[in-house]
């Protein structure tokens, strides 16, 4: 359970870990480690060059707007989480840090690693589907905004440029009137979920106008479920929104999760999620 | 009740009543029964224990990896070793046909022809079984090598569950065997069939207990040398004993196993049992030392160990349990099939035994029938873990229980009052022959009902299910044994085999114990603890022999077999320490006090047994006023030990004791006591199931222990909560899961789930000590019974949750979720 061997480089600006990653061959940026170091020392991933992040300056902060909270890369989630301004603006970051490992890798872990690691049964990619974020992305031809839609593209696949550098995720403000639900089952707390819901309402004089429902570990990437966001603005009643949740995903099988009860674990946490951003 | 039941409500965490601990300074009249902090703790918790991979006793020697098998069945046609032996760095590549060719098989106690080597050499018979070992100058170039060796596999195959491996049409593993069910063996006691007709209710049920593990924090570690100088080994690993594996490991090195001088580290990260079968790659290192004339060392790391250590055997029971109109158990038909894995390694088919002679647990019934057999199959051998045998055998016993107490119509608390054994009937011969020395079950089982506030609990429950929601209780009553009679193996063997070889009883520990000039006192013996704490309850129990402070006495637990006083039966299973590791030390440290107080007779003019050794001085009971200091007895039996008038081996102050528990081999007719001491413990729990995720929270767990005298009452908070972790997990997470080609799905720590911090429920637990007439301090041993009684009591609270009989272990969420979608395994 040792690494094959790499080269390991640790350049101190974007620009040069971007021309490291424009090279050629198999290279891997490494931000906090905690998704990649393991895959390393299983040999699962074998990367030629390995690109530490944390010398490159600016890639550390967080940034609250009216419409945005502005996360640099290389910040760690816990301290995401506890800045309390960030998660005032944007509460379903609340509700989904707790779920993302344990307190002490989220010490390590970061918030452009999770995203730019595109697990889809991990937390944060999740929110930001489900709120309609984007990442910002720095390559050798300049900087560009990628979508959440656009970002995920399958099992730890992103639509990232082999040149390109995620350096900040934004998770839109969406204000007034709107309320928020998460919810997921793991085997343990901290685990990879079995299934991810999270979930953004707007309400208006006691009416739902515009639902977001994101689900994770069901795909290969965090999908938003446009159905049951239809049908939760027309007021569906809750059984047959839990029926229409669990027929509008198709999970795989894995050891501890049959398809079936990762469908059925869809439904509840919509009803679930639903329930809580209404409460 | 409506304010009471808001209690239970799930608290987050961890409740759990900790004795008080007690500073080691405070002067009290005896140091054994209190709760001293332990002096292990110290550097632990500051990162400076030495642990096996942080040992360095044979500079330079090569690192090794293991080249291991992707299948589980496979012949192999060719080993090409050439590129892994050009990469730079790499010392040399060595293949299972080397390492057969200057090996013996493991012996085994079952005869059947089965040739266990430390490496495979034609075939295959297990994912995960080593075919080659590359060194090299460190790890990493070792792994890159090993990943370049080449090795032609014929697959095979695969029988890769108990089932199917037990019919007679099935491939078998070993061509030279007639089955793969190497062992079949039938016991009876009293009258079960007449029991049976006689009976009003007889309930059948098949269980199947899971291979799980027990998962330290520190994986299996070996350094070796092969010494040809003197035709002998030395070798370091972090291994827990049995000490009979010492010998198995010698006669498969092929030296006479005093030749073979095995030490173990100063620190342990843990074992619970698994780190016996580290003895494979004592042996395995030393041949592969021998091969390349270099001292070699290995870490296992984590991917390793879950697939190729070893782990609790998977177990298939039939169960009949026959009751009378009273409710009163009256026979009891077991019938048991051990999946040991691809070898019988030893200590195996022990599992199978070493609970037989308390096969019928806490309940007074003398009519049981038997069937235990051992069957081979495809997957990695198996061993030693946290309640050997305990778990495997409670989670049918009282799942049937409460089976049939719904079936009775009686409550499940009223069945097991009614078929305790009682207090009055000790000491209790059991059917199988074992003989619980103590213990009063029915006070114990009724303190862990006030415990756990029952009549709470069960206004708790109905009100909850009046409101829909899905919360059970469960109990579970088992008796624990703690130092196994070397002698219960050989029930694997019929009485007549038996009778022909040597008889076996044994339990011994031994102890050394010296003092110093200066009154200092060290002790050494061979219980190789695993973070029990035995260097601090031997350190209570000299102290108040010798009547000296704590600080006084230091004890070393480094195992080594060419310098410590050991037995074939040391080492740190089967709960052995407060029972005779604790009786030896006492021994050793009372003969130490007997010759002091000769030494202190002749200068204070009194008999020797009018001497009290106390506060770190030799006093006169006849005379108060007199005394001397211990300090200066022992300088005058270092410096001037003519001058004592006690000279020759009355005057030496270092002397080395063992101790043993008497016990019987078994008898003509399979009677076993197969432990020295028994205890007893009473489990509760609440839980309740989420009806539309299939997750299990525990509300409530309550337990009392009787194990006899507590030696230290903080230590044994911590084994119990231990045990129950353990427990925990079986019952609800932990599984090794094959697929049907022999591969294991849960090698790593993404899929194999041992409980955190964060799993544990509320517990609240209680000792009740009714002291042992066995062992001279009275004391049991208690770290494996919840480990025992825990998936046994949490699947009898599911199914009383979820209302269905049929609850197999571990109970995760989507199998949960299952068994309510009407989906039965």
């Amino acid at each position: 359970m040792k690494p094959a061997p790499l080269v390991y480089q640790r350049p101190s600006t974007i620009d040069e870990a971007c021309r490291l990653l424009a090279t050629g061959g198999y290279v891997k940026v490494v931000a906090g480690g905690q998704s990649l170091m393991p895959l390393l020392n299983f040999r699962l991933a074998t990367p030629d060059v390995l690109v530490d992040l944390r010398d490159v300056a600016g890639l550390v902060g967080i940034e609250v707007t009216d419409t945005a909270v502005t996360v640099g890369a290389m910040t760690t989630q816990r301290a995401l989480e506890r800045d309390r301004a960030a998660l005032e603006a944007c509460p379903l970051l609340d509700l989904a840090l707790p779920h993302v490992g344990h307190t002490t890798t989220r010490n390590r872990g970061t918030v452009g690693g999770t995203i730019a690691h595109a697990d889809p049964a991990a937390e944060l990619p999740c929110v930001l589907v489900c709120l309609d974020g984007e990442a910002v992305v720095v390559g050798l031809d300049g900087t560009r905004h990628v979508s959440a839609a656009e970002l995920f593209v399958s099992y730890l696949t992103s639509s990232l440029g082999d040149d390109e550098i995620l350096t900040a995720v934004r998770f839109p403000v969406l204000g007034a009137g709107w309320h928020f639900g998460f919810g997921e089952v793991a085997q343990r707390h901290g685990d990879y979920a079995m299934a991810i819901v999270a979930l953004a309402v707007h309400i208006e004089d006691g009416d739902v106008i515009e639902a977001r429902v994101a689900a994770g570990a069901v795909s290969d990437r965090p999908i938003r479920l446009t159905m049951v966001e239809a049908a939760i603005v027309a007021g569906v009643p809750p059984n047959e929104l839990r029926a229409l949740a669990a027929e509008s995903v198709d999970p795989p099988d894995s050891p501890h999760a049959p398809s079936a009860y990762r469908r059925s674990l869809i439904g509840t946490l919509v009803v679930r999620a639903l329930a809580e951003a209404l409460a | 009740m409506g304010q009471q039941t808001q209690d239970l409500v799930p608290l987050s965490g961890f409740v759990f009543t900790m004795s008080e601990p007690m500073e080691a300074t405070e002067t009290k009249p005896s140091w054994v029964g209190r709760g001293i902090t332990r002096v292990e703790d110290d550097p632990l918790l500051r990162g400076r224990e030495w642990f096996i991979d942080d040992i360095d006793p044979l500079p330079h020697a090569g690192h090794a990896a293991i080249v291991r098998s992707p299948f589980a069945h496979a012949q192999i046609r060719s080993i090409d070793v050439s590129a892994a032996l050009a990469v730079d760095g790499v010392i040399g590549v060595v293949t299972g046909a080397e390492i057969a060719a200057i090996t013996q098989p493991f012996p085994s106690v079952l005869d059947v022809p089965i040739d266990y080597r430390p490496a495979a050499y034609e075939c295959v018979r297990f994912a995960g079984e080593p075919v080659a070992v590359v060194v090299a100058r460190d790890r990493y170039v070792a792994e890159d090598a090993a990943a370049l060796v080449v090795v032609d596999y014929d697959p095979q195959p695969v029988v890769a569950d108990p089932a199917s491996a037990a019919e007679p049409t099935a491939i078998r593993l070993h061509a030279a065997t007639t089955s793969n069910v190497v062992s079949d063996r039938t016991f009876r006691y009293g009258d079960p069939e007449q029991a049976f007709a006689t009976a009003v209710l007889v309930v059948r049920r098949r269980f199947r207990h899971p291979r799980n593990s027990a998962t330290p924090v520190e994986t299996y570690g070996v350094i070796a040398n092969w010494d040809e100088s003197r035709g002998g080994v030395d070798a370091w690993a972090n291994f827990q004993g049995p000490f009979t594996l010492h010998g198995v490991a010698a006669a498969a090195l092929g030296i006479p196993a005093s030749k073979l001088r095995l030490c173990t580290p100063p620190a342990s990260g843990g074992s619970y049992g698994i780190k016996s079968a580290v003895f494979v790659y004592v042996v395995l290192m030393a041949a592969v030392s021998r091969v390349l004339g270099i001292p070699v060392r290995w870490t296992e790391d984590r991917g390793e160990h879950l697939l190729a250590s070893s782990s609790a055997t998977e177990r298939l029971t039939e169960i009949a349990a026959g009751f009378d109109a009273d409710g009163k158990l009256v026979a009891l038909d077991l019938d048991l099939l051990d999946d040991v894995g691809a070898y019988v390694r030893a200590p195996e088919p022990a599992t199978l035994y070493r609970m037989h002679g308390c096969l019928t647990g806490a309940y007074d019934v003398q009519n049981l029938a038997v069937r235990s057999r051992v069957v081979v199959t495809n997957r990695a051998p198996t061993g030693l873990n946290r309640g050997f045998g305990g778990p495997q055998l409670y989670y049918p016993l009282e799942r049937t229980m409460m089976i049939a107490a719904g079936e009775l119509g009686l409550d499940h608390a009223e069945l097991i009052r009614r078929n305790l054994v009682r207090s009055e009937q000790m000491p209790y011969r059991a059917a199988a022959g074992a003989i619980y020395d103590s213990g009063d079950y029915l006070r114990c089982f009724d303190e862990a009902l006030e415990l756990a506030d029952y009549d709470e609990l069960l206004a708790f429950r109905d009100a909850k299910r009046a409101q829909g929601r899905l919360v059970g209780i469960g109990l579970a009553v088992v008796v624990e044994p703690s130092v196994s009679n070397m002698g219960y193996i050989s029930l694997a063997q019929p009485a007549e085999v038996r009778a022909r070889g040597l008889p076996k009883t044994g339990n011994s520990e031994g102890v050394s114990i010296a003092m110093g000039p200066h009154g200092g006192v060290t002790v050494r013996f061979t219980s190789t603890p695993q973070g029990q704490g035995h260097r601090t309850v031997a350190a209570q129990i000299v102290a108040d022999a010798l009547g000296v402070s704590l600080e006084d006495v230091d004890v070393r637990t480094e195992a080594d077999t060419s310098a410590n006083p050991w037995t074939v039966s040391s080492g740190n299973y089967s709960s052995r320490f407060s029972a005779v590791v604790a009786s030896a030390i006492h021994h050793a440290a009372t003969l130490l006090a007997d010759r002091l107080k000769t030494l202190a007779a002749h200068e204070l003019g009194c008999p020797p047994e009018a001497v009290v050794l106390s506060d770190g001085k030799a006093r006169s009971s006849d005379d108060g006023e007199r005394s001397i200091s211990i300090r200066r007895l022992a300088g005058g039996a270092h410096w001037n030990p003519a001058g004592t008038g006690a000279v020759g081996d009355v005057g030496g102050l270092a002397l080395t004791a063992t101790y043993t528990i008497p016990l019987p081999e078994p008898d003509a007719d399979d009677r076993c006591n197969t432990s020295a001491v028994y205890g007893f413990i009473a489990d509760v729990a609440i839980v309740e199931v989420d009806a539309e995720t299939g997750q299990v929270q525990v509300l409530r767990y309550a337990t009392v222990h009787d194990a006899g005298r507590i030696l230290n009452p903080l230590i044994a908070d911590g084994q119990m909560m231990g045990g129950l972790a353990h427990g925990l997990g079986a019952a609800l997470l932990e599984e090794h899961r094959y697929d049907e080609d022999g591969n294991l799905m849960t090698a790593s720590f993404l899929d194999y789930l041992p409980p955190t911090a964060t799993e544990l429920p509320p517990v609240r637990h209680r000792a009740i000590e009714t002291p042992s007439p066995t062992t001279p301090l009275g004391a049991k041993g208690l770290g494996e019974g919840n480990t025992m009684s825990a998936p046994a009591c949490l699947a009898n609270a599911v199914a009383d949750a979820i209302g269905i009989d049929a609850v197999p272990i571990p109970l995760t969420p989507a199998r949960v979720w299952a068994l309510l979608q009407g989906e039965a395994e």
